[in-house]
């Protein structure tokens, strides 16, 4: 109760009984509030009216609406009226959910006829339009052969919502049958045909929920046509408020747990294929009350029999659990191998006795179902979210669905997080002893999903762990799913840093996985190409991250996330061995081909943008760099809710980004806000907190305060150190920016000391060829020159200038340092002319990649007027000096002495 | 996330769950009737009574609370759905039918916004007091009487008598308002 409403309803419980004139003194004496008195004075109004709305019996109001709404509706009168670029033809037929519409594109010149459907449920609230328009997203981004496409949709202005549809002409599936008179084994051929069709919409996360023969249809080719895919799901007002919902379904097909509310799972199509094949089989409808299926005919073969009976099992998880299972078998009763259905034990039927008459059992499964399944997120998806292609939309789809109807019930801080949905259905889980092993390492493997999903990569390798023993226990060590659970272990292990213990699990398991193209391989593939990059094996994981992308573009639909993820995976590999052209290619020839391939940008597309923008940056387009950081931290905060990992990472990629450019007090709430929000999800020892905090460190270094920026980097290297991060680039970089405070601040002994970590971790993970390595190669020279050494820093700022030549990378802040700490050598060796000629190329190249970096300019005129000082060139060094005068707001990044000499050289 | 009670079996409560279930079953038959032909088929409706006829033979039948609470959901949304047909502007320009001039129908127009209202003040009252609401809905939607809802939601009949009183005077006033 908020307080308002509690103060209001005090309020009229004490004065709605007093007698008129008592109460209205009562009032004068304890409402003050003239809003309040007002609203108290209607609601004793309303007690004491006899009238009202409430008065009057619901039904007499839905009779007298129901009688005034009759006739209105005439699906003919819509003829002409446009929905999005179709106009409405004819009348094609109505049904339960709407009215279809033969449709020809009125917007373009080219003809185009479709289906449009406009639904019966009018949608009203924004809750289930933004439902309707999330699912419609997810459809519209489904195509197959196979499937009638939806090709738009959208709400009218007086809330019809509407559905346009590729338009097929055919034959419905059992006509077909009759007409052409086939065989059983051609109709069973025929059948398999549309499972194949059904199992490709499962792999896409998409149930149809609606199979009957009316929706597939057979084509004048004999092609098999499967209309609405989904859309049922779209109708389904109640999904996101209880598990209890009921769904609209076609009595005779609709499964058990549509018609009781029971989780959707890809199980409930099988039961409905189950009876279309049947009614295939049979020439007869099939029966409409279920639990009463008469035994097929003896003319069917047996093996179709228990075919049919394993798909329309009662219990969803005793059935083929998706198409493609059902199809393989159907597939093997063609080859004459034996199926995997088989007559009812007696087993079997005392299991049955057993289930139906304690309770207990179906209790906790219903239970177990609903909380996975709350807010409507039909268990199917966490089940499929396996494949790790779909996975995080899966999850994401998951987490949304609970937010969305959290929201509904519950106010904020109250709401139930899905980690503890998640951890509320691990203990229901361990409470149920009667569950079958696999079942359980199923359900483990799919907690596991959901904490991975919300960052809780512990408890996700907890679950993998207990899903893995659980098979192990049942002696299965080497099935997809025990692999498959494997990956997902090692995946979570490598977001807890713990990459060499990943990376040992992997190895030898790596032929198994590779023994077959299936997501598992994908994904195993993929995991093991970040355990070697981690444990610095480059080569390694470049290799492995494309063969991964080949392996996602052979197994998943070439839009699928899959690939994409494999595409960015390898991007980033690319990126990490220094070929940084390759990579920009593939990920610019990725972004322009999105929208081809994707309703709305999401999480893949989001991390597709900001790795374009770090390559952007690396070869000097600033602008689009930015661009891109702002687009992509604008999409996670609209996708995501705080603290989410993705949205830290955007802003502190961006912070980063900001500071490079010199934007500091722009940079630095967003590097703050990240590390605070990595350091809540992850702890102190983990490196994405590491980085966030040495970030701060490297900014305050930017900006010349090298004394407050050795905090944060003390305290980002000892986390590196107690954590024992041997191999983490992150560590590299605050080593890196540790020693540039040391050596800033004259702390020469220190600095090198840090730098000769960094130079050590660097060519561990990189590698001597590459540019991560060269920049080390910096510090030491300027290490170098600092402690009177200029003539041995000089071949080593070659050879870093070397490697980013070779890279393609000598345009770029680290080629302007280069050129900088050799022109300071130079200078240091009393070489003033080719120093001279140096710094004319540094400032030109700062001019190019970073024009708004003044402590970089500063530097270079202060070194030039030293030197044409020491050249006696005087009035020259006076300008230099005068120009870097006016650059005072950076005086901190040079020391106190060099500031003074430039005081002294501009009068 | 709705928190169902422990089962307990219908047989063994005196809950007139034989009168709701006939209740809905009797506005099933009669949606189905009315839009006959599968001309507009109500599904709702429909639904309703398969889910009826399942469940009922099944095992695990609804628990009390929430096949009550399902059946004022499921009144609420007739109610809901007929009322906006009615209101719903006529398709095709906007020109009127003769027979929707008279009074009656106006007073028909009437109620129906009133009955979207009376749903939007119902979602209000539920944020604002979760019980009176439902007490509203199992009353008004679902039928039943003011003492079974008290045995029902567990309380005691003088709350639920109060429950009612406030919430019916609070809509009224949202509806004024």
């Amino acid at each position: 109760m908020n307080d308002t409403y509690a103060r209001l309803r005090a309020l009229f419980e004490q004065c709605v009984d007093l007698p008129e004139g008592d109460r209205i003194r009562w009032m004068d004496q304890h409402v003050t509030d003239t809003g309040q008195r007002i609203e108290l004075e209607l609601m004793i109004a309303a007690d004491d009216s006899s009238g009202g709305f409430l008065q009057r019996d619901v039904m007499v109001h839905i009779d007298q609406f129901g009688v005034a709404s009759e006739e209105e509706f005439k699906p003919e009168s819509l003829i002409g009226r446009r929905f999005g670029a179709f106009q409405l033809q004819r009348l094609i037929g109505s049904g339960g959910q709407g009215t279809v519409y033969l449709a020809e594109r009125v917007d373009s010149d080219f003809d185009q006829t479709a289906a449009v459907k406009l639904l019966r449920r009018g949608i009203h609230d924004e809750a289930s339009h933004r439902r309707f328009r999330r699912e419609r997203e997810i459809l519209a981004r489904f195509e197959h052969p196979g499937v009638a496409r939806l090709i738009d949709g959208g709400v009218s202005g007086d809330g019809v919502p509407y559905l346009i549809m590729e338009y097929v002409e055919g034959e419905e599936i059992h006509q077909w049958c009759e007409t052409q008179t086939l065989s059983q084994r051609e109709r069973v051929a025929l059948f398999a045909q549309l499972c194949d069709v059904v199992a490709a919409a499962h792999r896409a996360l998409i149930v149809h929920r609606d199979l009957k023969p009316s929706n597939v249809l057979v084509t004048s080719a004999g092609k098999v046509k499967v209309l609405d895919f989904g859309i049922a799901r779209l109708l389904d007002e109640d999904e996101a408020q209880t598990h209890t919902a009921v769904p609209l379904m076609t009595p005779g097909y609709g499964a058990p747990e549509q018609a009781c509310g029971g989780a959707i799972t890809l199980a409930t199509d099988v039961h409905a294929l189950g009876m279309l094949l049947r009614v295939l089989l049979t020439g007869t409808p099939p029966p409409t009350a279920p639990g009463a299926a008469l035994p097929l005919p003896e003319h069917v073969a047996p093996e179709l029999r228990w075919i049919v009976g394993k798909a329309c099992l009662q219990e969803s998880e005793r059935r083929y659990r998706d198409a493609a299972e059902l199809g393989d078998d159907l597939g093997r009763f063609l080859g004459a191998r034996p199926v995997l259905a088989h007559p009812p034990s007696r087993w079997y039927s005392t299991r049955k006795f057993i289930g139906r008459h304690r309770g207990g059992v179906l209790t906790t499964m219903a239970l177990l179902l609903g909380i996975l399944a709350s807010a409507g997120v039909t268990f199917w998806q966490a089940k499929v979210a396996r494949e790790q292609a779909q996975r995080a939309e899966a999850s994401r789809d998951f987490l949304l669905s609970v937010f969305e109807a959290a929201q509904e019930d519950l106010p904020k801080d109250t709401r139930p997080t899905p980690d503890v949905l998640a951890r509320a259905a691990a203990k229901k889980l361990e409470g149920d002893t009667r569950l079958a092993p696999a079942m359980r390492a199923e359900f483990l493997g799919t907690l596991g999903k959901i904490s991975y999903s919300s960052s809780d990569y512990a408890r996700a390798v907890d679950y993998a762990d207990r899903a893995i023993a659980t098979l192990n226990a049942i002696g299965d060590t080497d099935s997809r799913q025990h692999l498959g659970l494997e990956v997902a272990r090692v995946e979570a292990l490598t977001y807890l840093n713990r990459y060499d213990e990943g990376d040992r699990a992997l190895e030898p398991r790596m032929n198994l996985i590779r023994a077959q193209d299936d997501e598992v391989a994908v994904d195993g593939v993929g995991v093991y190409a970040k355990t070697r990059r981690r444990t610095g094996h480059l080569e390694d994981a470049l290799d492995l991250a494309r063969e991964a992308f080949d392996r996602a573009r052979r197994v998943h639909a070439p839009d699928s996330n899959a690939v994409e993820n494999a595409a960015l995976s390898y991007g980033f590999e690319l990126l990490n061995s220094g070929q940084t052209q390759e990579a920009i290619a593939l990920f610019e020839a990725r972004r322009a081909a999105w929208p081809t391939h994707h309703a709305s940008p999401d999480r893949n597309y989001v991390t597709l943008l900001e790795n374009l923008a770090h390559l952007k940056l690396k070869v000097g387009d600033t602008q689009a760099a930015e661009q891109l950081m702002r687009e992509s931290v604008q999409l996670t905060k609209r996708i995501f809710e705080p603290p989410h990992e993705l949205i830290a990472t955007t802003l502190h990629n961006f912070g980063v980004m900001l500071a490079g450019l010199g934007r500091y007090d722009e940079a630095e709430p967003m590097l703050r806000e990240a590390a605070g929000m990595y350091e809540a999800l992850f702890g102190a020892h983990h490196s994405q907190t590491i980085t966030a905090i040495g970030m701060q460190g490297a900014v305050e270094n930017k900006r010349g305060r090298f004394a407050n920026a050795l905090p944060y980097l003390l305290r980002a290297t000892t986390a590196c150190v107690e954590a024992k991060l041997d191999s983490e680039p992150a560590c590299a970089y605050n080593w890196q920016y540790l020693s540039v405070s040391y050596l800033k601040l004259g702390r020469l002994e220190e600095a090198d000391a840090a730098n000769e970590r960094n130079m050590q971790l660097r060519l561990k993970l990189y590698g001597e060829k590459n540019p991560e390595y060269a920049k080390t190669l910096i510090t030491k020279g300027e290490i170098l020159v600092a402690r009177g050494q200029p003539a041995a820093a000089i071949p080593v700022l070659d050879t870093a200038l070397a490697i980013f030549t070779d890279k393609g990378q000598a345009e770029s802040l680290s080629g302007a340092n280069t050129l900088s700490a050799r022109a300071k050598a130079l200078a240091a060796l009393n070489r003033d002319a080719e120093a001279l000629e140096v710094v004319g190329r540094a400032e030109a190249l700062i001019q190019r990649v970073a024009p708004k970096d003044e402590g970089r300019r500063l530097d270079m005129l202060v070194t030039r007027a030293d030197i044409l000082s020491h050249l006696g060139r005087t009035g020259e060094a006076r300008e230099a000096a005068r120009a870097a005068l006016k650059l005072e707001s950076m005086r901190a990044t040079i020391d106190t002495k060099q500031w003074q000499r430039i005081e002294a050289l501009a009068r | 996330m709705r928190q169902s009670k422990p089962p307990a079996t219908i047989a063994g409560s005196d809950l007139p769950f034989a009168e709701v279930y006939e209740r809905l079953r009797s506005i099933a038959q009669r949606e189905r009737h009315r839009f006959s032909a599968g001309q507009t088929l109500n599904t709702t409706a429909l639904v309703h009574e398969v889910y009826l006829d399942i469940c009922a033979v099944r095992e695990h039948a609804p628990q009390p609370r929430d096949f009550f609470g399902y059946a004022a959901r499921s009144m609420r949304n007739l109610l809901i759905d007929h009322a906006r047909r009615c209101l719903r502007p006529k398709h095709g320009g906007g020109q009127h039918h003769t027979g929707l001039d008279s009074p009656a129908v106006d007073a028909v127009q009437l109620d129906a916004s009133q009955a979207l209202e009376v749903d939007a003040a119902l979602a209000k009252l539920a944020e604002a007091d979760a019980r009176a609401a439902e007490v509203v809905e199992l009353h008004y939607f679902a039928g039943l009487d003011l003492a079974k809802i008290a045995e029902l939601l567990g309380v005691s009949e003088r709350t639920v008598n109060r429950d009612w009183r406030v919430a019916r005077a609070w809509l009224q006033r949202e509806l004024t308002a």
